[in-house]
C-alpha cells in the first residue's frame, strides 16, 4: 500500500508541474488528473466525475498575473486517493480535497516568496556566469516536485486515518448533508461556466 | 543569424520554471533566451553580462503567447549587438529594448489571459462535456451504464486536449515569426489578427454549448422522477443554489464559497 501510495504521489507531483512550471499543456487539469487516477484505481467514471466537478467548482479562478488559485490538481487527486485508499465516501473525500487544494495555495505562495528572497543571490550568480539559468530552473522544478509529493503524502497520512477514526461516529444526517452539497457542485459550476463566457464587459 | 525557432519555443515551455514573487518569470525568460545571447555576444563577454542583466529584469506575460515577446526581443537584441560600439546609440536602443519588451509582454498577457485562460480553457471543458453527453455518459448522475465508456472518455479528453493545445502551439509558432519580423506599426504582428472577434466568437460558442449541457443535464437528472415531496425539495434547493450562484457573481465571490456554505447549511438543516 505504501509503495502504491508513493507511486501515486510521484505521478501527481510530476503531472502537477504542468500547472505552472513546465509546458502548461493542461494535462494537470482536474479533468485529466481525475480520469487518469480513476482509470488507475479501477473506477474511471468516478474519476471523470470528480475531475469535472473539480473543474466546475474552480471555474472562476484564473492564474492571471501573480494570482495563486487553489489547486484543482491536488483537489481531484486527493479526493480520489482518499476514496481509494481509505474508502472515504466520495462526498467527504471531495470536501477534504477542496480543503487541501486551498491549503496548497499557501504552500505555493510560500515557495514563490522563498524564490523571491533568494532571487538577488541567484541573479548575481547568473550575471557572473557561475551558474546557468537551466540549473536554476531544474532545481526549482525539483523542489516543486518534492513539495507536491510531500504535501500529498502528508495529507493522506493525516486525513485518511482521521476519517477512519471518526467514520463510525458520523451520523447519517451528516452523510446526507455532504452528499447533497456534493451534488449541488456541478449545477453551481455550470452557472459559473455560463457566466464565464459572458461577452459583456464588467461594470466597476 | 539563423534562429532555430523550435529550440526557443521548446525552451519557452519552461518560462515559469522559476516563478518568483519579485520579478515573476525573469529567470525563465533568461533561460529561454540564453543560447541566443551566448551566440550573439560570443565575441564580447562584457556585453554578454550586460545582456544577461538586462534580461533578468521583471517579466510577466501569458506563457502561451510569450513567443511574440521572444521574437520582438531577439530582433532588438540583434540591433543592440550591431550598435554596441556606439555608446549613445546603444543606450538609446537599450531604452527601446525595455519599451518593446514591457509593452509587448503586457499586451500579450492581457490577450492571452482573455483568449486562453478565460475562453479556450472553459470551452475545451464544455466540449468534453458535450462529447460525453452525445455518447450518453451523464457524469452528473450517480451511476453509469454505458457500454463504450472508455472510448467516449478518450474521445472527450482528446477533444479537450486538442481544442486547447492546437491553438496554443500555432500561437507559439506563428507568434515567434510575427514578433521577429513585425514592426512597431503592426505592433510586432499582434494587429494582424482581430483578437476581439475571435474571443467573442469562441465565447458565444461556449455559451451555446454550456446551455445545451445545462438543459440536457437537468433533463437526465430528473428523467423518470415521480413528483413527490422529495423531488420537490430537490428542485427547490437546486433552483435556490443556481439563483444564488448567479447572484453572488455580482460581488465576484467564487463558487467554492457557495459549496462550503452549502455544506454548512445542509449540516445545520439536517441536524435540527
Amino acid at each position: 500500500m505504501i509503495l502504491q501510495l508513493a507511486g501515486f504521489c510521484a505521478l501527481i507531483a510530476l503531472l502537477e508541474l504542468d500547472t505552472t512550471y513546465v509546458g502548461q499543456f493542461l494535462i494537470s487539469r482536474p479533468l485529466f488528473i481525475g480520469t487518469i487516477i480513476g482509470a488507475l484505481t479501477g473506477n474511471l467514471f468516478l474519476g471523470l466525475q470528480v475531475g469535472i466537478f473539480t473543474e466546475l467548482i474552480y471555474i472562476d479562478y484564473m492564474p492571471i498575473g501573480g494570482a495563486i488559485p487553489p489547486s484543482g490538481t491536488i483537489t481531484a487527486a486527493l479526493t480520489l486517493l482518499m476514496n481509494y485508499f481509505f474508502k472515504m465516501d466520495i462526498y467527504f473525500a471531495f470536501f477534504v480535497g477542496i480543503v487541501c487544494g486551498q491549503m496548497f495555495a499557501f504552500v505555493e505562495r510560500y515557495l514563490r516568496n522563498k524564490r523571491g528572497k533568494i532571487l538577488e543571490h541567484v541573479e548575481k550568480k547568473l550575471v557572473d556566469m557561475k551558474i546557468t539559468p537551466g540549473k536554476v530552473i531544474f532545481k526549482s522544478i525539483l523542489i516543486e516536485f518534492i513539495a507536491v509529493f510531500v504535501f500529498i503524502a502528508l495529507s493522506m497520512i493525516v486525513f485518511g486515518p482521521l476519517f477512519a477514526y471518526l467514520h463510525q461516529d458520523i451520523s447519517d444526517k451528516v452523510h446526507v448533508a455532504f452528499k447533497f452539497a456534493y451534488y449541488i457542485v456541478p449545477w453551481v459550476g455550470l452557472c459559473g461556466l455560463l457566466l464565464s463566457f459572458s461577452t459583456k464587459p464588467k461594470e466597476d | 543569424m539563423k534562429i532555430n525557432k523550435v529550440k526557443y519555443i521548446f525552451r519557452s515551455l519552461f518560462l515559469q520554471g522559476f516563478w518568483n514573487s519579485r520579478k515573476m518569470q525573469n529567470v525563465g525568460m533568461l533561460f529561454t533566451m540564453y543560447p541566443y545571447l551566448l551566440e550573439l555576444y560570443s565575441a564580447t563577454p562584457k556585453f554578454l553580462k550586460r545582456a544577461i542583466q538586462r534580461n533578468l529584469e521583471t517579466f510577466n506575460t501569458n506563457p502561451a503567447m510569450v513567443s511574440f515577446c521572444l521574437g520582438a526581443v531577439m530582433r532588438q537584441e540583434q540591433v543592440l549587438q550591431k550598435v554596441h560600439n556606439n555608446v549613445n546609440t546603444f543606450y538609446e536602443q537599450e531604452k527601446e529594448w525595455v519599451i518593446i519588451r514591457s509593452s509587448v509582454a503586457s499586451t500579450v498577457a492581457s490577450l492571452g489571459d482573455r483568449l486562453f485562460w478565460s475562453t479556450l480553457k472553459p470551452l475545451s471543458l464544455v466540449l468534453a462535456f458535450t462529447v460525453l453527453y452525445l455518447g450518453q455518459v451523464y457524469c452528473l448522475n450517480d451511476s453509469v451504464q454505458v457500454e463504450n465508456l472508455n472510448l467516449m472518455v478518450i474521445c472527450a479528453l482528446a477533444f479537450a486536449f486538442f481544442t486547447y493545445n492546437i491553438p496554443v502551439l500555432i500561437t507559439r509558432y506563428k507568434g515567434f515569426t510575427l514578433g521577429y519580423e513585425g514592426t512597431e506599426e503592426t505592433f510586432f504582428g499582434l494587429t494582424k489578427l482581430n483578437w476581439n472577434k475571435i474571443i467573442t466568437v469562441l465565447k458565444t460558442i461556449g455559451q451555446v454549448l454550456t446551455l445545451f449541457v445545462f438543459v440536457y443535464g437537468l433533463y437526465f437528472y430528473f428523467e423518470g422522477s415521480v413528483i413527490d415531496a422529495d423531488i420537490i425539495t430537490k428542485v427547490i434547493l437546486l433552483s435556490s443554489f443556481i439563483i444564488l450562484s448567479v447572484f453572488i457573481k455580482q460581488w465576484d465571490i467564487p463558487n467554492i464559497y457557495l459549496y462550503l456554505a452549502s455544506v454548512l447549511v445542509f449540516n445545520i438543516v439536517t441536524l435540527f
